[in-house]
């Protein structure tokens, strides 16, 4: 690269004398080939190590799809899926045991609302809530339970809490499919009010 | 001077450019983060620091820990543990693919070792192979009616140290502030030393001084947080008991100035022994006795 001096007001003067100034050197078309190169090299690890730029993806993972991927879960099984569920939401009242506690909470384990044909009833419990009395295996409980609805997002998660009580302790009903949650979730979600035993003995017991 | 806007711009160009890289774009990645459920402890993390804890912080700050101590665990890998948790209802196909499984990880298995393997449960088939390798495995079992999972685990020098189970993610620092990440490690990594060592009194030993409970330790002592008083009629139930060694004399006791009490209270405050969704991990809820206690050799 050769410069040659530009300024011509520092004509005369020499060396430190004059004021340095901005021109138009002649620059090599290696420098720009050179920088054009790094930049693509730069995008292109950008592409494939930034994970999208998501606050979810930290090296050593690649993207998104691979964090998702990798997620430790109970597996397949709606069941087992279900048990992590109800230990951590429902297992403070109903107890890890099904068995409720007397006065307050009634049983799970045995009750004649969850050993029936289909999870209707039970689905809309879990999402809206329950108040005012109800009667389980003849005795009259009067408590109010909250809904779950907005703790328990996914549908295949309902799906697997409803399916784990009804195959649990001395429980022997149908398994709960995500499609059935997601059919009572867009039907009553929005309810916004808990339900009443009156109200849900009126309707049937499997999904429609 | 010539052309001085063009040296206005060009410098403020670099300078714009800088803040966009440095700030703005982290902020809009990681920032206006809020605490998340995490299904497997059942409650929301990051916890927001109480008073005490707070106050213990205060003194970690003042006494310069953070010149010492990261709390930030890093993480250079991921492999996979494939277990075998159910044989279902063909165990001579379920067999057969064991066989085949182990020739895809490149072992070789004979039919009496597959049938061990069936006969105690849960067992685990291949140890830290790679994703394709485990996705490969999973997917012979497909049909098969064995139920079989890949357990994820985090590999890495910080994570093999025990210094924690998984990375740290921008999640775990919502509440650090200011940020107490540390830069350099003259001693252990912190990020999770409330869960690797449990033993308050260790702590108010080991700040007293470090080589009654850890031989050749490197870091200084910091007995300005303890009192060092003579005994009045009864010893102060507080009091520390220390080696022959360390003890403060004939009828002297040390007793924690409430300045300890609150650091060891912010120090078993620092966890990450949850997974999130950034860093996963198989949580199983840990027996206390296999806690990593590896720096909790007594001083000889």
């Amino acid at each position: 690269m050769s410069s040659k001096p530009n300024n011509t007001k520092s004509k005369g003067k020499t060396g430190n004398d004059r004021e340095p100034g901005v021109g138009k050197a002649p620059v090599s078309v290696g420098v720009f080939v050179v920088t054009i190169l790094l930049a693509y090299w730069a995008m292109m690890e950008l592409n494939t190590r930034a994970g999208g730029f998501s606050r979810y993806v930290y090296g050593p993972y690649e993207s998104y799809a691979v964090v998702e991927s990798v997620q430790p879960g109970s597996g397949d099984d709606p069941i087992k899926r279900g048990a992590d569920i109800y230990r951590n939401i429902c297992s403070p009242c109903h107890q890890a045991s099904g068995m409720g506690a007397p006065g307050q909470f009634p049983p799970l384990a045995g009750s004649d609302w969850v050993n029936v044909e289909g999870p209707n009833r039970m689905l809309r419990i879990v999402l809206n809530g329950l108040g005012g009395p109800i009667e389980v295996n003849g005795e009259t409980w009067n408590a109010v339970m909250p809904g779950f609805g907005d703790v328990i997002v996914s549908d295949e998660d309902l799906a697997a809490v409803i399916s784990y009580v009804r195959n649990s302790w001395t429980n022997e009903a149908s398994i709960c499919t995500p499609e059935e949650a997601a059919a009572v979730r867009a039907e009553s979600g929005d309810r916004g009010r808990a339900w009443t035993s009156t109200e849900l003995l009126a309707l049937p017991l499997e999904v429609q | 001077m010539q052309k001085g806007y063009q040296l206005f711009f060009g410098i403020l160009a670099v300078m714009v450019i800088s803040w966009l890289g440095l700030v703005v774009f982290p902020t809009v990645q990681l920032g206006h983060q809020s605490t998340r459920q995490v299904k497997e402890i059942g409650r929301h993390y990051p916890s927001e620091p109480g008073s005490i804890v707070l106050n213990g912080r205060k003194v970690y700050q003042q006494a310069g820990c953070v010149a010492c101590h990261t709390q930030q665990v890093r993480q250079s890998g991921y492999a996979f543990d494939v277990v075998l948790n159910e044989v279902g209802d063909f165990p001579d196909s379920v067999k057969q693919i064991l066989v085949d499984a182990a020739k895809l990880a490149g072992k070789a298995l004979s039919g009496e070792e597959a049938s061990s393997q069936m006969a105690q449960l849960p067992s685990t088939l291949l140890e830290g192979v790679d994703r394709v390798t485990a996705e490969g495995v999973i997917r012979l079992f497909k049909d098969s009616g064995a139920k079989v999972a890949a357990n994820i685990l985090p590999l890495g020098p910080d994570i093999q140290r025990g210094w924690g189970p998984r990375q740290t993610v921008g999640l775990d620092y919502l509440y650090d502030q200011p940020l107490l990440m540390g830069q350099q490690r003259l001693g252990p990594d912190l990020a999770n030393v409330g869960a690797r060592l449990t033993d308050r009194d260790w702590h108010l030993k080991h700040l007293y001084h470090p080589r009654s409970v850890v031989d050749g330790s490197n870091m200084p002592a910091y007995t300005y947080l303890f009192s060092v008083q003579p005994i009045d009629g009864e010893p102060s139930p507080d009091a520390l008991e220390l080696s022959e060694a360390f003890s403060a004399g004939e009828g002297m006791e040390v007793v924690p100035k409430p300045e300890a009490h609150a650091l060891v209270d912010y120090l078993m405050s620092l966890r990450i022994e949850n997974p999130v969704f950034e860093a996963p991990y198989m949580f199983t809820q840990a027996d206390p006795s296999d806690i990593n206690n590896s720096e909790m050799q007594p001083a000889q």
